[in-house]
């Protein structure tokens, strides 16, 4: 899970985003912190294997979270 | 290829073209395809098959349509209109032309985001495919490259690029004519053209988007260039970050090749030009012309002092021409429609468009090009549609780690490279980031100065230990621990940085600190004296609110 701090990213709200992934007690998630990945006008910008998601929240990202939880269960 | 076979490839295109009932373009860079493009094309495409349409509704690819953060944008030609948040659902409706279906989500060339913009960079985004050399020439492609080789002595040209006094678009400005003259000008056998790519700027996403939605322009710029100055060979040095840019650039220029546009014998004429990629490794510093030589020599990536120049002494040695690729995209225009016409465009000093990225709390985020000079104002409220409800500008960054803010009191301040100095910003690359009430220009210049001493190279010990100090300072000042010195210290620091780094990065460093320190100082001396953040988002200090 890449998280970018780019300055878009970071004045829309991304450090309370990685901070919100780090306080999710997932070990199995490795999280980067990105500069820049050049999805500015989709702020904040996560990278998920490989996927860009724009305009993420702290509700689509739990959603993310506990869907990886799921998945990991199985 | 010959200027009849380029006149026949046009002719073809347009009567190919001229049959159709409809072309649909749908947007192919980064940020729409990120939105889902690909699978809205998809299903366009599925679309045309499903209701008959072949031969008669054309689907494609095209540049960057502007307003990203509504993507995926699809432009509709027959309704000359482009139709936002197309997605696979919508396909059937696009195709049938119901745009009827699309309250709200339809907009024509008078709508506010369009309105004010005059795209000339940008001007093939909606019409030309980037993936199609013959799309491309269609649009009048290579002519203003056959005009400066057939019918153009590289004096003449010059004169041209002198006339529309374009200045250097990476960000510091300088007239471009003079440079390619200083490089002209040198007796040397081997000379080179390189285009700087490397845009690495955080919140700065034009060239990126310029590459992937119009790679031709800029090699067809290239081109020109390489016969002002003498040289055949070019190179585009471009960041590894950027992938669809290298993509697109290396169809470009096979295609190029293949239609004999690059390469040997350029229209049966004695000039060649070939163009190779160079890709970069995402150093920011990489981006400083000395830094990109050295990389691209295949040395550690730093700057090295100057003079000389370049364009005295370059890659391996020689005289290289470096320019930024916004600046090589200018001129097939400039040579088609003549230097007089492109100077028409902005201000007496700084004549032309810039594309900029408007990105941050504004409503309506994406690739904006505007004639510099364009108010701010202009930019933010009539192109962005202001602040969103709920949130209160306080201000606009512009240059990235290398620039500075500006406060609404400069709302109208024209956005050109004079006006914006002289107010303590730069334009730099074309990045501009709006910023609410609720961020902290204390925070924000500590988030600037990690980023430069992140990126710092290390070679010169005022940019190594200044940029290390500095943000120690700054981190102390937002965890509370601020002293009354401190904010001299600071300006001491930005001082002695500008004057003694080797390079941009180090020498621009404290730009973020300097023009926050001068308009928003108020807020420095809150956290210092009463440990108190006024935008509130410092969580280790009081939580205060804006005057």
């Amino acid at each position: 899970m890449m998280i970018c701090e780019g300055t878009a990213c970071y004045v829309a709200g991304a450090t309370a985003l990685s901070r919100q992934v780090t306080q999710s007690g997932r070990s199995d998630w490795d999280l980067e912190i990105g500069r820049c990945v050049g999805f500015c006008g989709l702020a904040p910008v996560a990278v998920c294997d490989g996927v860009t998601i724009g305009r993420l929240d702290a509700a689509r990202l739990e959603k993310l979270i506990s869907a990886k939880d799921s998945s990991d269960d199985k | 290829m010959t200027s009849d076979n380029l006149l026949e490839i046009e002719q073809g295109e347009h009567k190919r073209q001229a049959k159709l009932d409809n072309r649909i373009l749908c947007c192919m860079v980064a940020g729409c395809l990120s939105s889902g493009a690909r699978a809205t094309r998809r299903e366009l495409e599925l679309e045309v098959a499903r209701q008959g349409r072949e031969g008669r509704v054309e689907i494609c690819g095209t540049g960057c349509l502007g307003w990203c953060s509504r993507g995926p944008l699809v432009r509709d030609t027959a309704a000359n209109a482009v139709l936002t948040e197309v997605t696979a659902d919508d396909a059937a409706d696009v195709v049938r032309g119901r745009l009827d279906r699309f309250a709200g989500r339809l907009l024509t060339d008078d709508h506010p985001f369009y309105a004010h913009q005059k795209r000339v960079i940008l001007g093939n985004s909606g019409r030309v495919d980037p993936e199609r050399i013959v799309s491309y020439i269609a649009a009048g492609g290579y002519q203003a490259l056959l005009k400066a080789v057939a019918e153009m002595t590289p004096q003449e040209i010059l004169q041209e690029i002198k006339t529309s006094r374009l200045r250097g678009r990476g960000g510091a400005g300088y007239p471009t004519g003079v440079k390619w003259e200083l490089v002209a000008r040198h007796e040397s056998p081997t000379k080179y053209v390189v285009c700087n790519a490397d845009e690495g700027d955080p919140g700065a996403f034009m060239n990126r988007s310029v590459l992937e939605g119009d790679p031709h322009r800029v090699l067809e710029g290239m081109a020109i260039a390489g016969l002002v100055i003498g040289a055949s060979q070019g190179y585009v040095y471009v960041r590894g970050e950027s992938p669809l840019a290298v993509e697109r650039l290396q169809t470009a220029i096979r295609q190029a090749e293949r239609e004999g546009l690059l390469g040997g014998r350029i229209f049966d004429y004695g000039f060649q030009f070939r163009i190779d990629i160079r890709i970069g490794a995402g150093a920011y510093v990489c981006g400083e012309e000395t830094a990109l030589i050295a990389s691209m020599e295949g040395q550690r990536g730093q700057p090295r002092p100057r003079p000389p120049y370049p364009g005295e002494r370059g890659l391996w040695g020689q005289p290289t021409l470096i320019n930024n690729v916004e600046t090589f995209a200018a001129i097939p225009g400039i040579i088609r429609n003549g230097g007089a016409w492109y100077a028409s465009i902005g201000t007496p000093a700084s004549p032309g468009t810039k594309v900029f990225a408007l990105a941050g709390r504004v409503r309506r985020t994406g690739l904006a090009e505007v004639p510099l000079g364009t108010s701010l104002r202009t930019l933010l409220h009539d192109i962005g549609g202001g602040v969103p409800d709920g949130y209160q500008f306080k201000a606009a960054q512009t240059g990235g780690p290398a620039g500075g803010c500006i406060p609404a009191a400069h709302l109208d301040a024209p956005m050109d490279y004079d006006s914006l100095r002289g107010i303590g910003s730069m334009m730099g690359s074309g990045g501009l980031i709006v910023l609410d009430t609720s961020t902290c220009m204390v925070d924000l210049s500590r988030f600037f100065m990690e980023f430069c001493m992140d990126e710092s190279c290390g070679k010169c010990i005022p940019c190594r230990a200044g940029t290390v100090q500095m943000h120690s300072i700054l981190k102390r000042i937002v965890d509370g621990e601020g002293r009354v010195a401190d904010l001299a210290l600071l300006e001491e620091l930005s001082g002695l940085m500008r004057q003694t780094s080797l390079c941009g990065l180090g020498q621009a460093a404290s730009n973020p600190v300097s023009s926050t320190l001068r308009h928003f100082r108020a807020e420095y001396e809150a956290h210092i004296r009463d440990r108190q953040c006024l935008a509130g988002s410092c969580d280790k200090l009081h939580q205060g609110v804006m005057a």
